[in-house]
């Protein structure tokens, strides 16, 4: 008997393509979410990595102003995005990869695109906790902040979440290269690591760094730090916490957009063809 | 006569200049359920990738309805060996993964981990889980997306005499349903439910038919004791012998078959079992008349 295959949409079934790719971006992201839950050492890392990071630093900085502690705590918590975005994304990546669950995605009507969406956005949320909790932290040990405008929310949400977008994408190649598991949850992070010391905590406290001068404004790590601490510290730009000037004209926002832009460009083509192997369509 | 639906034409297939799949022509016809049957390690896993559009051929082509399988994502439903499962996740978690995930997932789900006795454990993480009750959630994963066509790598490696069964029920039923199946597997179990039955050796499909003509083209088959074996060793084809249930197996042409019929302690075998045809067409045997 021959089989019929006729569906009202052959790819589909009875969902709409739009309502198809939704319902796959909740899919990634629900189990990326539900991954980190059931996992004591991503939890922890997630909860207590950066936060803690800046409680012990909180402590260790007692007749520090409160810019300054607040402008490691935004340090800190972009560092925090950082480690958790290279770590949660390419060890997840990296189990799919080594269990060659990729063959299977590929015999399934799964839109690449879905999975990158998801897969972030899971990675932004996250990153987002580890954000937050760092700034209570920073609150806790004495840190000031204040919202320089209005403009600054979305400015400060365009920071975070370009720096979240760059810095899963920069995991991919070494994820997609390597795919072990293990390289992703040691060596990976350290991407995050050296990054942070050696801008002097992503560009907040400049005297730290070995690197100098108006470079700390263009780097993907610390222009969304020192961004975000214009933005959320207004003293602290003042104060000589920010040395070169700071970054806070449009050029910037529009380096910082062509950072995000470029990271889902390439993000998109290597899932795309490398994992997906359907050539350049999203 | 049946229709084609999946069609490798003079399929090859390497990974780092290694090769796996050689030259291999397959047709599977729509609504029949073939056993592709081979040793472990002879390319069956790349074959089926290769029939899901998991893979791209290195040379040749698969088709499934007339186009290319690496463009259609909506035909198959493929049970790839331990790729399914997300071992942080719970089972049900892993169930709901997959429901959002495609398109064609049916409700059936909850039917075969009834079926599969998994209900109890489906809030148990799937790390904790034995390797048959990894190979049940595939399963139900599998079997719960609505396809024309159901590949599956080696279903029931690793389960019991009495899921096998209730396995192959259930693909019995889909092809009732005029689902088209497609088994890989090296365990003779498997053959028992085939309508037809393709061997697969050193990276090619050696042969391909019903299992009646494929018995009926197997020279004749005698047995011996172990310690007789030597005795068997001259006549066999190619010197090869098979172990058997506490014996040894040969195939031998029809002549020998005549001429050693009155050996001590010989029996030729009137009724063959689906491991000796297993054994003719995946060992490496000189041409046999027959």
């Amino acid at each position: 008997m021959a089989a019929d295959t006729t569906t009202s949409n052959p790819v589909m079934g009875n969902a709409t393509p739009a309502w198809a790719w939704l319902t796959q971006v909740r899919a990634f992201s629900e189990r990326c979410l539900r991954e980190v839950r059931n996992s004591w050492t991503m939890l922890s890392i997630v909860i207590g990595l950066p936060a803690g990071m800046q409680l012990l630093y909180g402590q260790r900085l007692e007749g520090i102003s409160g810019e300054m502690i607040a402008s490691t705590a935004v340090g800190t918590g972009i560092f925090g995005a950082m480690y958790i975005c290279l770590y949660i994304f390419g060890y997840q990546l990296a189990g799919d990869l080594e269990d060659r669950r990729y063959e299977a995605y590929r015999s399934m009507p799964i839109f690449p695109s879905a999975d990158l969406s998801g897969r972030m956005l899971s990675g932004i949320v996250l990153a987002g906790s580890a954000f937050i909790l760092t700034i209570l932290a920073g609150v806790y040990t004495g840190a000031s902040f204040e919202l320089r405008g209005l403009m600054s929310i979305p400015i400060v949400f365009l920071a975070f979440v370009v720096t979240c977008v760059f810095w899963m994408v920069v995991a991919m190649p070494f994820i997609l290269y390597a795919q072990n598991e293990r390289v992703a949850e040691y060596a990976v992070p350290m991407i995050a690591i050296v990054g942070y010391i050696a801008t002097g905590f992503n560009g907040a406290n400049t005297e730290l760094s070995p690197i100098d001068g108006e470079i700390l404004n263009y780097l993907p790590n610390t222009l969304p730090t020192r961004l975000a601490i214009y933005h959320l510290v207004p003293g602290g730009a003042e104060s000589s916490v920010l040395p070169p000037v700071s970054a806070v004209g449009p050029e910037y926002v529009a380096l910082l957009v062509g950072y995000g832009v470029l990271a889902l460009a390439v993000g998109t083509v290597l899932l795309t063809t490398v994992l997906y192997r359907q050539g350049w369509r999203p | 006569m049946s229709q084609t639906c999946i069609e490798a034409t003079n399929l090859g297939k390497s990974f780092d200049d290694e090769l796996v799949l050689d030259d291999v022509n397959l047709s599977v016809r729509s609504g029949e359920l073939l056993a592709v049957m081979g040793p472990n390690g002879v390319g069956k896993s790349v074959l089926f990738s290769c029939l899901a559009g998991s893979e791209h051929p290195t040379h040749g082509s698969v088709t499934v309805f007339g186009e290319p399988a690496t463009d259609r994502s909506d035909t198959t439903s493929f049970l790839l060996q331990d790729a399914l499962c997300l071992e942080r996740l719970t089972g049900r978690e892993n169930i709901q993964f997959y429901s959002q995930l495609h398109p064609m997932f049916t409700s059936e789900w909850r039917e075969y981990v009834e079926v599969f006795g998994l209900t109890d454990d489906l809030e148990k993480r799937v790390e904790h889980y034995s390797g048959g009750m990894k190979r049940k959630l595939e399963l139900t994963i599998t079997l719960s997306i609505d396809a024309p066509i159901y590949l599956f790598d080696e279903p029931t490696a690793a389960l019991d005499l009495t899921v096998i069964q209730e396995v192959h029920r259930l693909l019995r039923e889909k092809q009732a349903e005029g689902k088209t199946v497609v088994v890989s597997s090296h365990s003779p179990m498997d053959a028992d439910i085939a309508d037809r039955i393709a061997f697969v050796a050193d990276g090619r499909v050696v042969v391909t038919g019903e299992p009646d003509e494929l018995f009926d083209a197997v020279p004749p088959v005698l047995e011996t004791t172990v310690t007789n074996a030597d005795s068997l060793t001259r006549v066999a084809v190619g010197g090869q012998l098979f172990p058997s249930d506490g014996g040894v197996r040969a195939f031998v042409s029809p002549d020998e078959s005549v001429s050693t019929a009155e050996m001590e302690a010989v029996t030729r075998l009137e009724q063959l079992t689906y491991t000796d045809l297993f054994n003719y067409y995946t060992a490496d045997l000189p041409a046999t008349p027959r």
